[in-house]
């Protein structure tokens, strides 16, 4: 689910790239969640899960098309970890600095 | 002068002949964002440190202790305790709703705290305002913190979800973001609609 909501962003910011910068290429997409990262890599064909709705194809269907490139992250190296839960400070100011906010120095 | 460089003065012109306009140069402070661009080391700083300082005075908390995380660690906000006043209540609205312009702006690090607290805007108890009252003490502290754009290339997406851990409605909050040169240039932190299993 959070997968899919990446991807909706992913694909407009990708299309947004390519209109301003004519660079195309897929869109890195990390994950700290293997079996979620195992369904996005699966063949819709040969489906096992029962439970799948659209969002699920829809993020296969990039990942398939080479839009999103789907790779796992350790869960200490994921930054959004700092959108989901209240971390502790050191994980958090990690997540920050990852993200590009830092202290201003004029 | 080159032709790209000609079609921008060319453009600048049709803008400035079809609307009332004028030349200010550089920006550094604009719609709230305070800009500061370094040619030399070909990196762009944008922070909001004037609305902090407003946001501050007006909220009475100028004064207050430093915190340096704005939720503590693990915390989680339920519809529990003592209800606040029509007056606080109030307060408590004009507050989230402050701090969520800001995590909507510049400062995801607070979107996640502010996401938490905008749950319970419809009522609100002494324990969500201060919670709300200490991420503008955590504010206060991180007040020149700056996204920093520079000359790393390639976006980078990061997706992740907590797994449904709000124990009272049993929804999953799902939080992604995107760093292009350096830092973020989008994100959000969202409860999802569905119950997840």
């Amino acid at each position: 689910m959070a997968g899919a909501m990446a991807s909706r962003e992913a694909v407009w910011l990708r299309r947004l790239l390519i209109d301003l910068t004519g660079i195309e290429e897929p869109v890195a997409m990390r994950v700290d969640n293997r079996s979620a990262l195992a369904l996005m890599h699966i063949d819709v064909s040969s489906q096992p899960a029962t439970h799948s709705d659209v969002a699920f194809h829809f993020v296969r269907e990039k990942v398939a098309a080479k839009m999103n490139d789907a790779t796992y992250v350790p869960t200490g190296d994921m930054v959004a970890d700092m959108l989901t839960k209240a971390l502790p400070i050191a994980a958090f100011t990690a997540c920050r600095e990852a993200a590009g906010l830092t202290e201003l120095t004029l | 002068m080159g032709e790209t460089e000609a079609a921008a003065v060319s453009a600048k012109t049709a803008i400035m002949t079809a609307f009332k306009a004028r030349e200010m140069g550089e920006p550094t402070f604009f719609l709230g964002l305070h800009v500061e661009r370094d040619a030399a080391s070909g990196t762009i700083k944008v922070s909001q440190r004037q609305y902090v300082h407003t946001l501050l005075g007006s909220f009475g908390l100028g004064q207050a202790s430093p915190v340096h995380l704005p939720m503590s660690a693990g915390t989680r906000l339920t519809k529990d305790g003592a209800p606040l006043s029509e007056e606080l209540h109030q307060t408590y609205q004009e507050l989230v709703g402050a701090l969520l312009y800001l995590a909507a702006a510049i400062r995801f690090d607070i979107s996640f705290a502010g996401g938490q607290l905008s749950r319970h805007v419809a009522s609100p108890t002494t324990e969500h305002l201060a919670a709300a009252k200490r991420v503008l003490r955590y504010l206060k502290v991180t007040s020149t913190l700056a996204l920093t754009y520079g000359t790393a290339t390639g976006l980078n997406g990061y997706s992740d979800a907590d797994n449904a851990a709000d124990t009272e409605t049993r929804r999953s909050t799902t939080g992604y973001l995107f760093n292009m040169h350096g830092a973020a240039i989008s994100w959000t932190s969202n409860r999802q609609a569905p119950d997840s299993l």
